[in-house]
């Protein structure tokens, strides 16, 4: 929680959840650190074999435990080391947002991006643009207390 | 919306995703889309439709094991939804037999679940495979320590 805690600006600091495929997108964040490309520190990544493997439930759970956004990012259409894996994610992304929408939360809290393993500027564009969307939208109202404050 | 009934809702939109009308339903969305049966934007009203009805019935299924057995006014008043949308999911959920009257309150019959929920739902989110065979040693009897329906 360091990265988003402690800036001592009082601004407030989303907390991200992104949820990356080990293939492409995993891939893409590696080649973004070790291109020292820089991005907001806002992201916490969390490395799945496939998008497919992302249970909506991960992506609830993660809201419920007071996550600001849930990124959901994987190789691109066609590029999936699984076959498919990543159209069913896109799929399930759908009906992901259908219920962000009825529970009563902003379904642009959460996103779904194919980044590719070459994609490093990709990904970092991607965080910085989430991150500023997350702070238009402002804290979720489920966020713990404590969490990112400054 | 206050915190604590999104954190309800949120908790509901869960119980209904780990259960397998949803999981079946969003597992089987692409090839229904892909074989022309249904189009997407029929499959997403389809989806809206159900995901409210489940979200709902978790919602009352929650409140139910929390503090039930509750009447239908008093359950309408916790999970914030109109009163004619908790009397039908009331009444379906005692037909399928998870929900059962339970006495009266002040002249209204209250209603409680028959146990708790992450029991009553336990074979059902576990794969659809599972669940065939669970409901095969049920029905033959061979489920130790279970009751024969």
């Amino acid at each position: 929680m360091s990265a988003a805690e402690g800036k001592g600006t009082g601004e407030f600091e989303p907390l991200i959840v992104a949820f990356c495929c080990n293939w492409c997108s995993y891939a893409g964040a590696d080649l973004a650190g070790t291109s020292r490309i820089e991005y907001p520190p806002n992201v916490r990544i969390i490395r799945v074999m496939c998008s497919g493997r992302v249970d909506p439930v991960f992506v609830l759970e993660a809201f419920l435990l007071g996550a600001d956004g849930v990124l959901l990012t994987g190789c691109h259409p066609g590029d999936c080391h699984y076959i498919d894996g990543n159209m069913k994610a896109e799929m399930r992304a759908r009906y992901i947002r259908t219920c962000l929408e009825e529970v009563g939360l902003e379904p642009e809290r959460f996103r779904l991006e194919w980044v590719s393993a070459s994609e490093g500027v990709k990904f970092a564009q991607l965080i910085k643009e989430f991150t500023e969307t997350i702070k238009r939208l402002g804290p979720s109202p489920l966020r713990v207390k404590g969490h990112g404050e400054a | 919306m206050s915190a604590e009934g999104l954190r309800k809702r949120l908790q509901a939109a869960i119980d209904a995703f780990r259960d397998e009308r949803i999981r079946w339903f969003i597992g089987r969305s692409r090839s229904l889309v892909d074989s022309g049966l249904i189009s997407l934007e029929k499959m997403d009203e389809l989806v809206r439709y159900l995901m409210r009805d489940e979200v709902e019935r978790h919602l009352i299924l929650r409140e139910l094991e929390a503090s039930g057995p509750l009447t239908l006014p008093e359950l309408a008043k916790r999970s914030g939804l109109p009163l004619e949308r908790v009397e039908e999911h009331v009444h379906v959920m005692c037909v399928a037999g998870v929900v059962l009257p339970s006495g009266e309150r002040e002249g209204q019959p209250a209603y409680a679940i028959v146990m708790p929920v992450d029991e009553m739902f336990k074979e059902r989110r576990i794969c659809p495979c599972e669940t065939v065979i669970a409901l095969l040693h049920r029905l033959l009897g061979l489920w130790g320590g279970r009751e024969e329906r």
